[in-house]
Formats: structure tokens, C-alpha cells, sequence
């Protein structure tokens, strides 16, 4: 089993994968760098490395680690040797990308686990700095914007005006350009400073054609006739050539045969169109090679010592790009809007994300409002000039989210938030932490001296509603999550079973009611492998997708009645209990996420209490909802002791639900107006629903169905495929799934025939770490999880803290 | 022994009735101050006769007012959703189901006064027997409101009912609410027709002395024919006997079934055996506070003193003393059950009704006003002092609402997957609704002091020494036993 070390300042959802994990300020980043490839360069005795070393020197007062860590996880690397990596995240100075290829060199994991390919790149290239310095020298007479939003994320400051003799924004500068022409989804901040507007067709409705990070050639193929007419790129591109504009793939095609495919060209296309990669490209990986010297030289050059540590009162901003929308690009998408985020479970919003000590040393709770104020030192170029004109100081005024695991002094901004100017989903929410950027510091900013002379963060006294689907952050010992070390697994194989509660239980129990038989040939059921599971969410918004479950805006998720039927339950564990209620909360815990859908109980408490009948069982075991027959009484979801069933509070996919005020500053949401607004949802918004999934309408319960209409998709086509409705017709072993499990990158969710044993889910199903939540409970899920092992190293000083959400064996005996 | 020298002539003042009671051995009269039956029919039929006080009219501007803003909400919530309420995931019911129980268990006194205390020959019940199955049959209909609303489709309701169908659809009789369907409406119903049945003499009375036609014909209609012949007390004796027979299992059934509610779930702190005598014991310790919530005012405003005694409220209040004691020992073995389970979920639960979010609810509510407050009834000076008995059948009402409210959301808002807790925080919505359903309440309470007999006269004269057909002197008759 691989082990993973993570040194980051919040938590990532790598993070929460980790088995050692480090909080540490990004600014002090390049200093454990630093530390662990002197500690590697030393073990290895490797000259490449230790030449890069030789050039960087760490100022006398920089921030000292845990020694003990850094020794054993420098250990740790060099005894994989050749079977080890050492990554770098993205937002790293050049420096730390050196230092992790040299640590990789030195590790002999360059060919082994590292692979080296160069890509091809436009030569033509250049960097958004160089066009603001032409724009500001009014070089440029014409600009084409090809789906960007400059005006939204440009970095502040980005181009000097010898002339008005001040720094510039985009926004001024792009009003310098006589002509701009700007390609785009929807109406923003560009296309509000433009002369044309070209709506652009979206990928999903046009040919194209691109290159996969791997460097593989891809080929783009519409699924659906342009819906608003609209130009592609490479429409736009080939009418600047001054072509006719095509409807078909002559564009791509031409391309693609330019790459020399070999055979019949027309097979060449189709093959291309059905595998959708050029398999006759090759990829030629280079051979390893590290020059220390060279590699030496350009570190030194770039190599700044990294400033002191942050501290309260001097706190570094980091800027990173957001779970659910990206850099701001997806804000429209209101299913991505209210996604929750996989670690702190925010929608509709982003906040300053900050460690709860930090938060105590500021007095402020999640919610509260704080201004970031960030003077840059007076600069210096370009040309001087007279009277050298003061920056105005960058200001961000920002709701704080306590996040455990964050480091301290630190504050974390999800970017793309903040768009005053939308009128659609993303109107109105969240911060916009690209006033803070510029582009000599885009991933993060700390008071180095050298561009930004401080940083002074303070509480505004205001509070500003964050809505949040978890509010509990302990697992309370109640074995929901299992997990063990590696070695308590290989001691213990069956320590899932060891959970007060569950121990104890009768192989039987037995139950008050008479269930109508399972007598179909096929059972479906599921497992949900902690082990894989990221909590990245994916299957959250699949599920969303496919069974037109409906978005409810951020009030209603704030009164907790956010409709999803798959949720993802994230926890915190941490060495000492700690009690939310008196406002305690973990500084560094461990995180554990926990899929969680309807159980479908064999035994479902839900069904015995609907007093119409509407939630039953049906012969295959799915516990299923009758959704016309249901009058919404609720007590489905209360019985349930998963509290997955979703209730339909308001008519929301008839009735416009969002943040939409109607009457000025008052605080009236449309759905509160039910009877006297408009009735009915956009075309787009129909044109999203599955046909095959009813859509539910005010009143009545929901809940995750493990996608029957996929299940009876399937027993249909079994059915004509053999000519016969008899119920004997078996579908073919692992033909289809659900859609979590199908969107699920790590196949951590299996579903399938649990009757059949030589099913993938059988086969789940019979591992040692498998086991059912709430047993006790006679319930008998039909979702059964298979229990997360961490391998922490025995030798790391923080060994003790991995792998303890599973109830400790003292304290479950109370 | 001549009875005449024990009771004065004069009128006795209450200081002085206390003095007669504390003698050993005597039966206190039941209607003080040798009150006829003209004076009795005077003072109770006089209420409806006379023109309405001016305070009635105020009262009852502002509790229709209530009631129709309540009626509003109700509208609103119907045709806008559920949403307008607090609710939420996970709490899925809350003041709805709260005030459900709440009014039904108000409506437990009236039934057990009328039909209880009547087959056990308790002769004190005539003078509040008839407001009290008013009480009740007004707070069913308060309570009959929440199950209808607070479901997501209104208009779908009738599901509940077993009609036969097409599609061979049934409701599902293992639920609770199915159970809860047919307990309330029997109750009602049979509550109805013993009020009926009780009020068929007093109508006749009131057509009798009717003075314009109108109201002759009406009072005339409803009272049946009653002329007041053997015949007709031996039949409608016999009636009443059998509805109180009938009445009796239901007042112990129908809050066994709402706590069956409860009970039957799985969740910790409603999944409770203890349930059904606990909310039965409750639902008469509420029902009693407000009947004499209602009982003090009117029997002030109308001059009932002689009427609804001193020893009336005495009694009542020992009956709340004992019910709140019970109730209290409820409270405490659920707590001993929750640890002797040891089942941590209970466990937690009930640490989390003491110290969690509502904490507040569990100690003004359920151990101030529920445990406390009545044990201030072990002193007969509290018993009969009528300021004190007010406030303490406020806070009974108050706790009695607080007690469902922690169980219904203290079970549901924090269960058994922590990242599902949650909190529920009542909007205007829920707010208006319940105080509408008090506006309701107090109307129709309101109009029945106007157009009928507020206590049973007929009843009540039975227990009058002239009905005694020897005419022995009640206070007489207990001395004569004694020696």
C-alpha cells in the first residue's frame, strides 16, 4: 500500500487522502522544499541536487520545522528510492519545481515514476503582460477575446501609463482598444466593455479539436445542434482568415489529415471519431536528464529568500481556484453553485478560509466579515518617473469559514466569486478575491518587503450569511466511518466488526413486521469504498443530473433543504474530543468522507410509517417511492435514520427559486410568492431534464432511487434482446450502473446484483472491510462500505493522529 | 339532628365555607349558599339571555381577529408550501405536530370529566363538565387542523382514507398516522354527540324561557322535543350512561395512539414503550390546567362562585398534582432508560435535551413548569388561592407545549448521522398559525359562553339537597352517617 505525505495550507482533497499531512503557511513552502531535498541530497550523496542546493541560501531566522517529521518523511522517500514522487503543486515558484524534479532525480524516479514528454506549445505565445504593455502603449488597434474574462480576473495593476502616469487595470485598458471583439457564453464584465459581442456555441454543439495535458490529439464532437445558433472558436479563428464558415468537421478534418493518419483517410476520421484520440500520433517521452548546474543557475537567479513566517498580525493571502466553479468560469452553473464544497461544505458562496486559532486571535466566527487590506511597496519601474505614484492599497472585504486543518496565519480565497455584474445564477455571491491579485503575486501574497510592503486583516463588525450543509463536524464516535492503520488491518482483519453496538448483535435479528418476499432473481445493491473515495463530489452532481433533482437556491440551502439525494458526509476526527456546542474545534484533524444515499433498507423504517403508502418495497429490493401517491406528511424522513430522504419544501422546478429579491431592499425570495409569481421554468432548464425521471413537484418526498430508470433501461433491452417478457430474464452481470457509480473516478461506488456472486458488488461485498451503518438498528442496508485504511509511518511523530475515526476501543465500552 | 343549626341562613362567605369544610367528616355542599334552581337557572341561562357585556365583545373582536389572521397563515401555507414554515432536513415536523399533540391533549380533560368521573359518581364534575367538553371538542378542532396542513399536498390528502379505489390502492394500516386518523375522528365524534346529548335539556330550558321566535325555533330544533317527561330522563339517562361508557377507553386511547406516533419510530427519545401512559397522563395534566385557564375567568366575569366552588378548584388542582407527578416520574425514567440502555444514541439524546441547542426548553419547559410548578398543590393554601392556581396552570400550558416541542425537534434535530444535524428556527408562519389556532380556540369558546348554557344546569340541580327526594341536608346527611 502507496503512503502519502501532503505538507499544504488548507485542506485539499489530497489532503484529506493523505496519511501525513502538514499545515504550513504557501509561503513557507519553498523552505521545507528546501529541507527535505537537503535531508535527500545528504542520504543520496546525489551531485545534481546538491549543486542546486549549493546556489540557495536560507536566511539565519526562517521558520524551523518538526525535525523528527522532515527527518523520518526524508527517510521514508530515499528508502523507496526509484518507486517514490515527489510533486510540486502548480501555484509553486519555479524554485520548488526544481527542487522536487532534482529530489526526483536524486530518487532515481525520473523514467520510473516520472516521465518526461514535451508538448507542443504555439511558439507564438505571450504572456497577458506583454499585450497590457502593448494596449498601454496603444499599440494595439485591434483585440479578439476568445471566451476570456479579462476584465473579471486580469491581475490588478497589470500595465504601467507613462502618459496619466498611473498603474492601470484591465478595464481601462481595454477601453483604450478602439475595437475589441469578444467571443463568449454570456453577458459579463468583458462583454460589457466591448464593441462586439459573438455568442459563442458551446462545446457540446460544435466541432473542434485539442491537445490532452498527456499531449494526446482529441478530437470535439457536438452532441446536440446549436441550440442559439453561435460561433465556435474555430469558427471565429477561420473567419479572421478570411474563410466561409462551415457547419460540419471540414475544419477538424483538415487538421487531423494533416497529422498524416495512416489507411484510408475516411477510416483514418472515423477511427479518430470513435476512439476520440489520434492513436497513430505517438508520444515520445524524453530520456532523464538533470543538470545540476544548470538547474543551479536558474534557481539562484530565482531564488528569494523566503520571507518570515506569516503572523497574526502580517497574515498571507492565498488565492487558489475553487472546487465547484473553477476560476469563476462555471458560476452560472447553478448545479455547481450549489455543490457543496468537498471540504468545507459552502455553496453558493466562497469565504476567507481560515484555522481556528487564527480565528480566535481575530474574534471572529464563520460569518463574519473581515477587510484585507494589501499595500504594495512603491514601485519602483517601470521608467522612473516624477513623483512616483503610490499604489492605491488593494481591498477585499470578505466572510471568514473556520476551517480545521488550515494552518494558522493564513487566509485562503477561492477565486471567481464577487460578480456584481451577472444577472443569472451567479449574481450576487460570493467575494471577488481577484481584486487582490496581481500578477507579480497571482497564487499568493505575504509582506515580503520587496512587492508588498503589508498586509492588515480586520474584522468589520458585520456579519454575512453563509449557507452551509454540515454543520457537525465530529463523527462522535459512532463508528459510521471505519478506518484503520495499516497495521492494525493486517493485526485485526476484522476490526469493522469491533464496534460497540455491532458486536454484540445476533447473527438474526428479528423483525415485528412480515415483508413481502425478495423473490426477484435479481437484488441490487452497492458498496461505497472509503478507501478510494475522495470526496471530490463528482457523483453529487451526477446524481443531480440524471435524476433531475432540483436546485434550491442559497436561502433554502441555508434552512438546510438542499434537495441532493447522494450527499457527501465529511468529518472531522481528531486525536481529543472536542465539543462543538462550547464552540471547541479541531486544530488539526484528520478528514474522513462518507458517501451517503438512500440505504434501501431491507427493513426500511421509512415504509412501515407512510400512512398511504407511497415509499415501498420492491422485488429487487429497492426501497421505492411512489411519487403521485405520496401527500408529504414527512414522517418517511423522519423515521429515516440517514436523513437522506429530501422533501419538496416549494414547487421548484415550477416556480423560480433563487436569491431574486422582488421588491427593492426587502428580503422577499420569489418562492415565498409562490401563488402570485410566474408558473414554469425556462426551455433550457427543461431541455436539462432527463425524460426518463419524473420530476417531482411541491409536497412530495424524494430520495435516491439507485437510478431505477437505468435498472429498468436495462431489463427492458435484456427483455427484447431475448424476445420474451419472462421474469426469468436475467440483465448481464455488471452491464450497466448508476450514475454516481459511473462518474465515480476511483470506482470507489460499485453497484450491481448482490443475489449474483460473481458480481463485482458480491465480490465487494465479501472483503473483510466491508460493513453496514447502524446495524443495530435491524435496518439492513442494501449499501454496505468497505472501511478506509490509512498507512501512516510508525516512525512520524504524528503517527498516533492517523486512522482514528473509528470509535476507540476504550471509549466505546462506556 | 336538625341540619338548620349547622347552616346559617345568611349568605356564607368563603372564609367562612373553608371554616364549615375543615370540620371532620362533613360533605361540603356542592352549590353554596342554598341556591335554588330558579336562582340557578337564572344566573347560567341568564348569561345567554342577557345582551352581551361589553368585555365579551372586546374579547371576541380581538381572538376573531387572531383566528382570522391564523386562517391566513393557513392559506398561505397551503397554497404557497410547506416552506413557509421552519422546516427542514432533518427536522421534518415541528410546531405542527407540536401543537397537534398540544390541543389534543388538551382536549383529554373534557372527556375524562364527563365520562370518567361520571361512571365513578364524582358528583363535583356537573359544574364544569359541560365548558370542559366544549374545551375539548374546540381543541380537537385546533388540533384536527395540524394533521390536514402540514402536509406537502393538501389537496391529496384524502389518500388517508381507506376509500375503495381502481387502483386497489389502500392506506397503510402500520402507520401511526393511519391509527392517528381514526382515534381523533372517533373521538370527536363521540365527543360530540355525549356534548350533544348533555346539552338536550338545557336547550329545552333555553326554548323555554326563549323570547323572540326566532331564537325559540332554533334552541327548539336542537332540543328536540324535550319535554322533561319520565320517559324522556330514563332514555336520555341511559344515552348518557352508554356514551360515557363509550367515551371512557377513548380517553385513555386516543393519546396512547398520538404517542404511538412516537413511539413506533426509531429514533432515540420517541422510540419510548413508556410512551402511551406518559402522554395519556400529560395530555389530562394539560387539559386540566386549561380548563381551569378557561374555568377562572368565566366563573369570575359570570358570577359563578356558588357555582364552580372553591372545592371545585381544589380538586381539579389535586388532579394536576397527581398527573404532573406522573408525568414528572415519566421524565425521570427516561432518563434512567436512556442510561440503562446504554445505548449511546439514547444516551446522547437525552444529554443533548438537558445541555444541547434547546437546553433552555428542557429546563423552564419540561422541569420548571411541568415538574415544579405543580407541586406547589401539596398546600391547600395554593389549592384554593385562585392566583395561585392561574399561574400555575399557565405554566403548565406553557410546559405541556414545550414538552411536545423538545420531543418532537429534540428527537428529530440531532439523530443518529451528525453531519445531518440541524436546527429548526419557526418563522412568522409557524408563529401566526399556532397563535392563530388560540384565536380559534378562544372564538369558539367565546361563542359558546353566548348562545349556551356554560354549565349543565339540568346536571347541577341534580345535586342540589331539594333533589334529594328526602330532603335531607347534605352537610346533615354526613354527620348523621358519622355518628
Amino acid at each position: 500500500m502507496n503512503r502519502l505525505y501532503v505538507v499544504e495550507n488548507r485542506y485539499t482533497l489530497t489532503g484529506a487522502m493523505a496519511d501525513h499531512r502538514l499545515r504550513l503557511p504557501v509561503s513557507q513552502i519553498p523552505l521545507i522544499a528546501h529541507a527535505i531535498a537537503t535531508r535527500v541530497a545528504t542520504a543520496t550523496k546525489d551531485a545534481g541536487l546538491g549543486s542546486v542546493l549549493a546556489t540557495l541560501q536560507v536566511p539565519a531566522g526562517a521558520a524551523q520545522f518538526d525535525e523528527q517529521w522532515l527527518n523520518e518523511a526524508a527517510n521514508d522517500l530515499v528508502s523507496k528510492s526509484g518507486a517514490s514522487l515527489v510533486l510540486a503543486g502548480p501555484q509553486q515558484p519555479v524554485v520548488v519545481q526544481l527542487l522536487a524534479y532534482g529530489i526526483n532525480s536524486a530518487l532515481k524516479n525520473v523514467g520510473s515514476t516520472v516521465l518526461l514528454r514535451e508538448l507542443r506549445r504555439n511558439p507564438r505565445d505571450n504572456s497577458i503582460l506583454q499585450l497590457a504593455g502593448d494596449i498601454a502603449a496603444d499599440r494595439i488597434k485591434q483585440l479578439f477575446i476568445l471566451g476570456a474574462n479579462p476584465v473579471f480576473n486580469a491581475p490588478r495593476s497589470i500595465a504601467y501609463d507613462s502618459v496619466g502616469k498611473g498603474w492601470l487595470d484591465w478595464p481601462e485598458l481595454q477601453k483604450k482598444v478602439p475595437d475589441v471583439v469578444r467571443l463568449g457564453y454570456y453577458e459579463d464584465e468583458t462583454s460589457a466593455l466591448c464593441r462586439w459581442n459573438l455568442p459563442a456555441s458551446h462545446f457540446l454543439e460544435s466541432w473542434g479539436d485539442a491537445l490532452s495535458s498527456e499531449g494526446h490529439y482529441l478530437s470535439i464532437q457536438p452532441m446536440i445542434l446549436p441550440l442559439f445558433g453561435g460561433f465556435s472558436e474555430l469558427d471565429l479563428m477561420s473567419a479572421v482568415m478570411g474563410k466561409p464558415k462551415v457547419d460540419g468537421p471540414e475544419l477538424v478534418q483538415e487538421t487531423f489529415q494533416a497529422s498524416k493518419p495512416v489507411g484510408d483517410p475516411a477510416t483514418a476520421w472515423s477511427k479518430f471519431l470513435h476512439d476520440g484520440f489520434a492513436s497513430h500520433i505517438v508520444l515520445r517521452d524524453r530520456p532523464p536528464a538533470f543538470n545540476g548546474n544548470t538547474a543551479g543557475g536558474i534557481a539562484h537567479n530565482l531564488w528569494s529568500a523566503p520571507p518570515p513566517a506569516p503572523t497574526p498580525e502580517s497574515p498571507e493571502i492565498v488565492l487558489v481556484r475553487d472546487y465547484s466553479i473553477d476560476d469563476g468560469r462555471y458560476i452560472n452553473n447553478a448545479w455547481l453553485q450549489e455543490m457543496p464544497d468537498p471540504i468545507t461544505k459552502l455553496t453558493w458562496d466562497n469565504a476567507a478560509l481560515i484555522s481556528p486559532r487564527y480565528a480566535k486571535t481575530l474574534g471572529v466566527e464563520t460569518g463574519d466579515l473581515i477587510q484585507i487590506t494589501v499595500n504594495d511597496v512603491i514601485p519602483t519601474a517601470p521608467p522612473p518617473v516624477e513623483g512616483k505614484p503610490t499604489p492605491t492599497p488593494r481591498e477585499l472585504e470578505i466572510a471568514v469559514l473556520i476551517s480545521p486543518g488550515h494552518a494558522d496565519n493564513s487566509i485562503t480565497i477561492p477565486l471567481g466569486y464577487g460578480r456584481d455584474s451577472l444577472t443569472s445564477v451567479g449574481e450576487r455571491s460570493g467575494f471577488n478575491g481577484y481584486l487582490l491579485r496581481t500578477a507579480s503575486n497571482p497564487h499568493y501574497l505575504v509582506a515580503d518587503g520587496k512587492a508588498i510592503a503589508s498586509i492588515t486583516v480586520k474584522k468589520v463588525g458585520k456579519k454575512y450569511p453563509l449557507s452551509i450543509t454540515q454543520d457537525h463536524f465530529s463523527i462522535e464516535g459512532r463508528g459510521l466511518v471505519r478506518e484503520a492503520t495499516l497495521e492494525h488491518y493486517r493485526e485485526d482483519n476484522e476490526f469493522v466488526k469491533k464496534i460497540a453496538g455491532d458486536d454484540e448483535l445476533p447473527e438474526k435479528l428479528p423483525s415485528l413486521y412480515r415483508h413481502p418476499p425478495l423473490l426477484s432473481s435479481q437484488q441490487w445493491g452497492m458498496t461505497i469504498d472509503l478507501n478510494t473515495c475522495t470526496g471530490c463530489s463528482a457523483c453529487v452532481i451526477a446524481c443531480q443530473a440524471e435524476n433531475n433533482v432540483p436546485v434550491v437556491g442559497k436561502l433554502q440551502v441555508a434552512h438546510g433543504r438542499a434537495m441532493h439525494w447522494l450527499r457527501i458526509d465529511r468529518y472531522y476526527a481528531s486525536e481529543h474530543g472536542y465539543d462543538q456546542d462550547k464552540g471547541e474545534l479541531p486544530e488539526d484533524p484528520e478528514m474522513v468522507h462518507e458517501p451517503m444515499m438512500c440505504q434501501h433498507c431491507e427493513n426500511a423504517p421509512c415504509e412501515t410509517v407512510c400512512p398511504v403508502n407511497a415509499t415501498i418495497h420492491s422485488e429487487d429490493g429497492l426501497n421505492i417511492m411512489a411519487y403521485n401517491r405520496c401527500v408529504g406528511t414527512r414522517y418517511c424522513a423522519n423515521n429515516c435514520p440517514f436523513k437522506v430522504r429530501r422533501f419538496n419544501y416549494f414547487d421548484y422546478n415550477q416556480r423560480p427559486v433563487g436569491k431574486k429579491k422582488i421588491a427593492g431592499a426587502l428580503n422577499l425570495y420569489k418562492e415565498y410568492f409562490a401563488p402570485f409569481t410566474e408558473k414554469g421554468a425556462p426551455d433550457t432548464i427543461k431541455l436539462s431534464k432527463n425524460p426518463n425521471v419524473t420530476v417531482r413537484m411541491r409536497g412530495v418526498m424524494e430520495k435516491c432511487t439507485f437510478c431505477v430508470q437505468r435498472i429498468e433501461e436495462a431489463k427492458i433491452a435484456a427483455h427484447v434482446q431475448a424476445g420474451t417478457s419472462s421474469a426469468d430474464i436475467r440483465i448481464p452481470r455488471d452491464s450497466f450502473t448508476t450514475a454516481c457509480a459511473q462518474a465515480c473516478p476511483n470506482e470507489a461506488i460499485i453497484f450491481g446484483d448482490i443475489r449474483d456472486p460473481e458480481s463485482k458488488v458480491s465480490k465487494m461485498k465479501l472483503q473483510e472491510r466491508n460493513y453496514r451503518l447502524l446495524q443495530y438498528l435491524n435496518v439492513n442496508t442494501r449499501v454496505s462500505y468497505l472501511a478506509r485504511i490509512r498507512n501512516p509511518n510508525p516512525k512520524m511523530p504524528d503517527a498516533r493522529k492517523i486512522g482514528i475515526a473509528s470509535p476507540n476501543e476504550k471509549e466505546e465500552k462506556l | 339532628m336538625d341540619g338548620a343549626t349547622t347552616v346559617p341562613e345568611v349568605e356564607v362567605t368563603e372564609r367562612e365555607e373553608i371554616a364549615s369544610s375543615e370540620r371532620p367528616l362533613t360533605r361540603v355542599p356542592l352549590v353554596l349558599n342554598r341556591r335554588s334552581y330558579g336562582w340557578i337557572t337564572e344566573r347560567i341561562a341568564g348569561a345567554v339571555e342577557n345582551r352581551a357585556p361589553r368585555w365579551w365583545w372586546v374579547a371576541f373582536a380581538v381572538t376573531a381577529g387572531i383566528a382570522g389572521f391564523g386562517l391566513f397563515c393557513l392559506g398561505y401555507q397551503i397554497s404557497t408550501g410547506v416552506g413557509t414554515w421552519g422546516l427542514n432536513h432533518p427536522v421534518g415536523w415541528a410546531w405542527d405536530i407540536t401543537n397537534f399533540v398540544f390541543w389534543i391533549g388538551i382536549g383529554h380533560a373534557g372527556t375524562l370529566i364527563s365520562a370518567i368521573l361520571y361512571l365513578l359518581r364524582q358528583k363535583w364534575r356537573t359544574s364544569i363538565n359541560r365548558s370542559a367538553e366544549a374545551m375539548t371538542l374546540f381543541a380537537v378542532i385546533c388540533a384536527a387542523i395540524f394533521p390536514g396542513i402540514h402536509v406537502g399536498r393538501v389537496w391529496m390528502a384524502w389518500y388517508l382514507a381507506p376509500l375503495p379505489n381502481n387502483y386497489g390502492i389502500w392506506p397503510n394500516f402500520r402507520s401511526p398516522l393511519m391509527w392517528d386518523v381514526f382515534a381523533v375522528s372517533t373521538y370527536f365524534t363521540v365527543s360530540v354527540l355525549f356534548w350533544y346529548t348533555g346539552l338536550i335539556p338545557d336547550l329545552a330550558t333555553l326554548r323555554d324561557r326563549a323570547t323572540s321566535k326566532i331564537k325559540k325555533f332554533l334552541y327548539g330544533i336542537f332540543a328536540v322535543g324535550w319535554r322533561g317527561a319520565n320517559r324522556h330522563w330514563r332514555h336520555y339517562e341511559m344515552a348518557y350512561l352508554l356514551l360515557a361508557g363509550i367515551s371512557t377507553p377513548l380517553v385513555l386511547s386516543v393519546h396512547s395512539v398520538v404517542s404511538f406516533d412516537f413511539a413506533t419510530s426509531i429514533l432515540p427519545t420517541w422510540h419510548t414503550t413508556i410512551f402511551p401512559p406518559y402522554f395519556v397522563a400529560g395530555a389530562i395534566f394539560g387539559g386540566f390546567a386549561m380548563v381551569l385557564t378557561l374555568m377562572l375567568p368565566a366563573r369570575a366575569l359570570f358570577k359563578l362562585q356558588d357555582i364552580i366552588t372553591l372545592q371545585h378548584i381544589d380538586k381539579m388542582a389535586k388532579i394536576i398534582l397527581l398527573t404532573g407527578s406522573i408525568v414528572s416520574y415519566a421524565y425521570a425514567m427516561e432518563f434512567f432508560m436512556a442510561w440503562y440502555s446504554g445505548n449511546q444514541y439514547e444516551r446522547f439524546a437525552f444529554w443533548n435535551r438537558v445541555l444541547g441547542p434547546y437546553w433552555w426548553y428542557w429546563w423552564v419547559g419540561m422541569l420548571f413548569c411541568n415538574c415544579l410548578s405543580p407541586q406547589l398543590f401539596w398546600f391547600r393554601w395554593c389549592r384554593r388561592n385562585v392566583l395561585v392556581v392561574y399561574f400555575v396552570c399557565m405554566c403548565v400550558n406553557a410546559g405541556m407545549w414545550f414538552e411536545r416541542f423538545i420531543i418532537i425537534v429534540g428527537g428529530l434535530h440531532r439523530d443518529f448521522l451528525p453531519s445531518s444535524w440541524g436546527l429548526f428556527i419557526p418563522t412568522w408562519v409557524d408563529i401566526w398559525t399556532f397563535i392563530g389556532t388560540h384565536g380559534i380556540f378562544l372564538s369558539l369558546f367565546l361563542l359558546f359562553i353566548r348562545f349556551l348554557p356554560m354549565i349543565a344546569m339540568s346536571e347541577v340541580k341534580i345535586v342540589l339537597p331539594e333533589s334529594d327526594v328526602h330532603r335531607h341536608d347534605p352537610i346533615s346527611v354526613g354527620e348523621k352517617e358519622h355518628a
